[in-house]
């Protein structure tokens, strides 16, 4: 045998394609990870040309302390962070509570309407997450900041207070009316996986209902409920619609908002210096929630063999919750739409009547005399928007496909490796993203392509650089349902290829790929549905060039042309709907699935 | 039919040695039973013979071919060696008919498409699923699929059969079908056959050869019967056979110029040849069936009473588990033994069917008339 012949056996005993692969992803999720760590470290001690004033004798490009000095010995970042922490407790706890409270009536009650509310519950995670935040500046604005007044003073007479109209009590209620989803979906699931043979033993022991959902159902329901606490703060602390338009108006900042005001008055020093906080607490939660799901593993037992289910009787009270807690997600759904809509239809804002109606700004011409006279064509003829919708489309799609390809890929070498140590480092590696809070996730990308740097050239103000951050970001969803559908094919009917001579792409095209066609197509719901409605990671990426859906809506807002921005969200709204309702009917695709890992 | 040698062949998980050090020649056309208990190693042998799994160290060769040698960095993949696996799942791909199913080698290796067509019906037709071409797999039942997996594999006329755990799914009645079925396959088609599994009833009555592994490494290496009557050492005695082997744990005596073994309860006396004297003093188990006593319901001549915990009645046989002093033993007889828990009956040892293993090395120590001196393998 030649030496060469014996090196290529040499490779082919240890090297497998899903071990390339494995290291291929390993290779770019580091570089998209940790390399911008590094380079947002190394910003935070230069000094940046418009700094030259603030830091006296310094020059652009020298090294400087000024930055991190100045946070730690200042007071600026304490309220902010202070802020920030108050938002995403609030949200984790109340997530929680609403959360868990309606998973518990709908999975363990004999509460009617289960199938309607369930559905319902899961739409206000479908929307965009500011569309709450639109809509409550409609109904409570108030004149003290100036503009007009809001449905509610126009309804009853009565200015809404400062504290009722913008600041900390709407950013958490919106946030929470948002996220709580998350909290119904992930406790409800851990109710149902409990197995209820280990409820049964307790009954038969002597428990009563009251004692097995105390000592039974809780103690193993806890793990999941500080898990989704941890997800919910981990997201709160991210997140920049809600604190930038309700937070503005009363000079109330958060990280995420002084992280963007950082950036765009270039003080980037300082920008990644909040980023790099930010990170920290992602990391930080990325930590003890692994800690959380290790205890997890090891005691909540999925067998569902029994059809039974502890349910508990509600008495005559069932109808009467059923019926309230139906309206109740019906309001939270269905009141942010509808307020939004009536705004976009009234020509002068803040006078709700029928007379006031109009379509100026969905089809108006551009006009300096109708209504706000904003010189700007009506939504669904104006040039800007329409492009804006069109790049939201494209991105949407590519993202889509990008990631369900990716996550099919990576779901492939996970399981194809379960048991090594490259499997579990793959799949971390490929939960980070969703652990850094999106708008530090857009100052990662921002700091890692912006400039030119090695092979890979400057991408900011590209459209690829919008693909590859949303790519990059959804990837933990993608990666995780790509996961679970390779589960259900065993490692045999691929090996049964294998002994048929069957090379790896044959096996992949022939065999892998069409068993996986469904999950595939429904696993690229989630991502195009997030890449639809992304506010926080692109906000901070797009250019002019590349303005989108949400990130117009901003422009308009900022103008005080609400009825613009209302216009945009609804479409973005019936976009996201349509196709979730679409999906479910042709797929069969279970958002709440995906959801969470 | 090609023979399979391994040579020194390990496969090691981390820290863990799934296989080791493990040589074996199973020969060409033989019917060869890889036999454990699970986690034994046998899976992983069988999957490193496939060219699945990659040993960690060692040979493999198939027929003439060299198909692995880490040492000369040699590693022919799994489609290009000739073999066909029945996996224990079957492994029918969900989304092909069962005529792609068993089609798909021969497309892969560019076969006409007449020959296809006509390979396929023949193979369907010895496997008696000539009616099935048409249906998906999950149309199937599990006796069904068994066939198609086997046809899937036979339609590529393999050197070698390797079938891993493939009648584990399916019912007891169905199983027994099976196992006819599979021998009538193996004279037919004269290839070699490895067989995995960890029932020990399977292991003898299917194969030629048996290959007993525990924990990585092998333990006996004979013929099928052999195993039975001549257990290597304590693991195989204990493995082999149902009810589980008698084990007497006891020592070596010489008393006026008898041998006897001596344990608490029961003393035996034996006639061994002189060379057997190394041994007095020494602790050894004595490894007894269930039929290889003799039962009495009345006193005899060399019968020690015993007294009844329970009957077990069989069918053909009856089990008896009876009491001597501090050991419980298990006996069988095949007449009624006309007795209840509590009553008494006499047993005798049969002297020629006494097992005696050294404490230490687990070998067996050739000893009793018909088994006498006979060191095995």
């Amino acid at each position: 045998m030649t030496t060469v012949g014996r090196l290529i056996g040499r490779i082919r005993m240890k090297s497998s394609p899903e071990r390339l692969l494995a290291v291929l992803f390993m290779i770019v999720l580091a570089y998209v990870v940790f390399v911008p760590l590094l380079v947002m470290l190394k910003e935070t001690v230069l000094v940046h040309p418009m700094e030259r004033f603030q830091i006296p004798g310094a020059m652009p490009g020298d090294f400087t302390w000024h930055h991190w000095k100045t946070v730690l010995t200042s007071p600026t970042l304490v309220k902010p962070l202070m802020n920030s922490l108050i938002i995403a407790v609030s949200l984790g706890l109340l997530s929680v509570l609403v959360g868990g409270i309606l998973a518990w009536l709908v999975v363990r009650t004999d509460m009617p309407f289960k199938k309607a509310i369930s559905n319902l519950a899961m739409i206000p995670y479908i929307m965009p997450s500011w569309t709450m935040t639109l809509a409550w500046i409609t109904i409570f604005k108030n004149q003290r900041i100036g503009g007009t007044q809001g449905i509610f003073q126009y309804l009853t007479g009565i200015e809404p207070p400062n504290w009722l109209a913008y600041g900390m009590l709407p950013i958490i209620i919106c946030l929470t009316l948002h996220y709580f989803p998350f909290g119904f979906m992930l406790i409800g699931r851990a109710l149902q996986n409990i197995d209820s043979q280990l409820e049964e033993s307790a009954e038969l022991l002597g428990a009563s209902r009251w004692q097995n959902m105390r000592k039974i159902i809780f103690p193993l329901v806890l793990p999941t409920i500080f898990s989704t606490f941890l997800l919910t703060f981990s997201r709160g602390l991210g997140t920049f619609g809600a604190p930038s338009f309700l937070g503005g108006p009363v000079r109330l900042y958060v990280l995420s908002t002084l992280l963007h005001s950082n950036l765009v008055g270039q003080r980037t020093g300082m920008a990644y210096i909040i980023a790099l906080i930010m990170i920290a607490f992602g990391v930080l939660v990325l930590y003890m929630d692994s800690k959380v799901l290790a205890s997890r593993r090891s005691f909540v037992t999925i067998s569902g063999k029994s059809g039974y289910r502890g349910v508990t009787s509600l008495g005559k009270l069932s109808k009467p919750i059923g019926i309230v807690v139906l309206a109740l997600m019906a309001l939270v759904v269905i009141v942010p739409v509808v307020v939004l809509a009536i705004d976009s239809v009234m020509l002068l804002p803040g006078r709700y009547e029928l007379s006031n109606f109009s379509l100026h700004y969905w089809i108006g011409p551009a006009s300096s005399t109708i209504g706000l006279g904003t010189n700007v064509a009506g939504v669904l003829r104006n040039p800007q928007i329409l492009e804006a919708f069109g790049n939201s489309l494209k991105l949407s799609l590519a993202t889509a496909l990008i990631c369900g390809t990716a996550g099919m890929l990576i779901g492939y070498a996970v399981v194809r490796l379960r048991g090594t140590r490259t499997a579990y480092l793959l799949n971390n590696l490929s939960f980070v993203p969703y652990l850094i809070p999106s708008i530090a996730f857009g100052s990662i990308f921002l700091a890692l392509f912006g400039v030119p740097r090695g092979p890979i050239p400057g991408l900011y103000g590209t459209f690829t650089l919008l693909v590859l951050a949303c790519s990059v970001k959804y990837l933990p969803y993608a990666a995780r349902s790509g996961i679970g559908a390779m589960m259900q094919i065993g490692p045999e009917l691929e090996e049964a290829g294998e002994m048929a001579g069957a090379g790896w792409l044959q096996r992949l095209r022939k065999i892998v790929f069409p068993l996986q066609k469904g999950p595939f197509f429904s696993g690229l719901l989630l991502p195009f549905i997030s890449a639809m409605r992304e506010l926080s990671l692109v906000v901070l990426l797009v250019a002019p060039g590349t303005q989108l859906a949400t990130t117009i809506t901003i422009r308009y807002t900022e103008r005080g042309w609400t009825a613009y921005a209302n216009a945009v969200m609804i479409l973005i709204v019936a976009v996201v709907l349509i196709l979730e309702y679409i999906s479910r009917r042709l797929l069969g695709t279970d958002l709440a699935k995906g959801i969470g890992g | 039919m090609s023979k399979i040698v391994l040579k020194n062949l390990a496969k090691h998980f981390g820290a863990v040695k799934a296989v080791d050090n493990l040589t074996l020649e199973i020969p060409a056309g033989s019917f060869t039973t890889l036999l454990g208990p699970s986690g034994c190693g046998k899976t992983t042998t069988l999957r490193m013979i496939a060219g699945l799994e990659t040993p960690t160290d060692g040979e493999i060769w198939i027929g003439d071919q060299c198909v692995f040698s880490r040492r000369e960095g040699r590693f022919v993949p799994a489609g290009d060696r000739g073999l066909g696996l029945v996996f224990q799942s079957y492994a029918l791909w969900p989304h092909l008919t069962v005529f792609e199913n068993i089609a798909f080698g021969l497309k892969i290796a560019k076969v006409k498409k007449a020959e296809v067509q006509k390979r396929v019906e023949e193979t369907a037709e010895v496997l008696q699923i000539g009616e099935l071409l048409k249906r998906y797999p999950n149309e199937l039942s599990g006796g069904q699929q068994q066939r198609v997996a086997i046809a899937r594999v036979l339609v590529m006329r393999p050197q070698v059969l390797l079938l891993d755990e493939p009648l584990s799914n399916l019912d007891a009645k169905l199983r027994m079908d099976m196992r006819a079925e599979l021998k009538r396959l193996h004279s037919e088609m004269g290839s070699t056959v490895v067989y995995v599994t960890h029932d020990q009833l399977e292991a003898l009555t299917l194969s030629t050869h048996v290959a007993i592994m525990d924990r990585g490494t092998l333990q006996q290496w004979s013929p099928s019967m052999v195993v039975y009557n001549q257990p290597a050492n304590v693991f195989t005695a204990d493995f082999i056979g149902n009810p589980r082997i008698n084990l007497v744990q006891g020592v070596f005596k010489k008393e006026q110029e008898r041998f006897v073994f001596a344990a608490p309860g029961l003393e035996l006396p034996l006639d061994v040849s002189e060379d057997l004297v190394r041994l007095v003093g020494r602790p050894v188990t004595l490894g007894l069936r269930a039929e290889d006593f003799t039962l009495s319901t009345t006193p005899a001549e060399g019968f020690l009473a015993a007294e009844v915990e329970s009957v077990l009645p069989a069918g053909s046989e009856w089990f008896v588990r009876v009491r001597l002093g501090e050991l419980a033993l298990m006996t069988s007889t095949t007449y009624d033994p006309q007795v209840d828990s509590g009553g008494t009956l006499w047993i005798q040892v049969k002297p020629e069917k006494m097992k005696f293993f050294d404490e230490d090395e687990k070998l067996i120590i050739g000893i009793g008339s018909t088994y006498g001196r006979k060191e095995v393998a």
